[in-house]
């Protein structure tokens, strides 16, 4: 059978937004409320918000990311998350091979719609 | 601390949630709820509507997507043995006691049941048909009627004489034949419902 192009775009961001989340962390560590609602805002990044959670675990059982709780202004204490140095040579690797794979993809389908 | 939101639809779903990891170990389970309990509260305004509530749950996904994502996979509960013997067994409630009894344990155990409809099973009728049976033997039919019952212990058949005088006849007989038809229909419709329940767990094994 072949996919159609929402299965493929569905799958595409599936593999990447362990990735976007790494980037998210490159600047500063955020809670993941705030990790979760900014990616969120982003047109087409998230579909589903609660399944960010068992990435966010994921990705620390990775060491991909470290936590630490901090007490906030208001409410509980909140998990903070920082990019490892696992987590930004992973961020790394990936930013390479994805802008590669952008620009094969986006020479080819230019061809097409010319 | 922030003031924990109580709302049926927030609990409903963090039951769901809390059933749909399951098979997680103990800690990855309980910090995954934990996260979505914090998340709901921090999401929501302090006096939410309903709305705000649909939104807010809509937003995260539905528990099975978000267990796929924790790397549960999709159970399918399909309606089989254990739903019709829980149907037949609350329905007829013979063996007496027994019978309805375990019927009930079936009926809470099958996961194709809301509990909602699960409360609808257990009341309609408590003890089934045999229930249902010694019930309308003892029906008041009224003054100056009389009924005479001969049974012998432990079987639910009974010889029974009534002198009427008081309501009209259909009355006992539209009150029994409630008793007896309602099971049928609540039944019915739990097998149907829980049909369709199993399709639904179907659709979530193939993300």
């Amino acid at each position: 059978m072949v996919a159609t192009s929402s299965d493929v775009v569905s799958q595409l961001r599936r593999g990447a937004l362990e990735f976007c989340v790494l980037a998210m962390l490159v600047e500063e560590e955020r809670y993941a409320f705030d990790i979760v609602r900014s990616l969120s805002e982003l047109d087409g990044m998230v579909t589903a918000e609660g399944t960010l959670y068992p990435l966010l675990s994921r990705l620390h059982k990775d060491g991909r990311v470290s936590t630490t709780w901090k007490d906030s202004d208001a409410g509980p204490p909140r998990k903070y998350y920082a990019i490892t140095a696992a987590g930004r040579q992973a961020l790394a690797e990936f930013t390479n091979e994805w802008r590669r794979f952008r620009d094969a993809v986006e020479s080819l389908l230019a061809k097409g719609t010319t | 601390m922030t003031v924990p939101v109580r709302h049926p639809e927030v609990d409903q779903y963090l039951r769901a949630l809390d059933d749909a990891v399951r098979p997680l170990p103990r800690r990855e389970r309980d910090e995954l709820v934990m996260q979505v309990t914090e998340h709901i509260h921090a999401a929501l305004p302090p006096q939410p509507t309903g709305a705000d509530v649909r939104n807010v749950l809509d937003g995260l996904g539905s528990p099975a997507d978000i267990a796929a994502a924790a790397g549960v996979k999709a159970r399918t509960v399909r309606r089989g043995a254990r739903e019709a013997f829980a149907l037949v067994l609350l329905v007829t409630g013979l063996p007496p006691l027994i019978g309805w009894v375990v019927g009930l344990g079936l009926l809470l155990w099958s996961p194709l049941w809301s509990a909602r409809q699960k409360l609808l099973g257990a009341l309609v009728w408590p003890g089934g048909w045999f229930f249902a049976f010694v019930f309308g033997l003892l029906l008041p039919t009224g003054a100056g009627s009389t009924i005479s019952c001969v049974s012998s212990a432990g079987q639910f058949a009974a010889s029974c004489t009534t002198t009427h005088s008081g309501p009209p006849a259909w009355m006992p007989a539209l009150i029994v034949a409630a008793l007896f038809l309602a099971p049928i229909f609540v039944a019915a419709y739990l097998w149907r419902e829980a049909g369709r329940r199993s399709a639904t767990y179907e659709l979530a094994a193939t993300p």
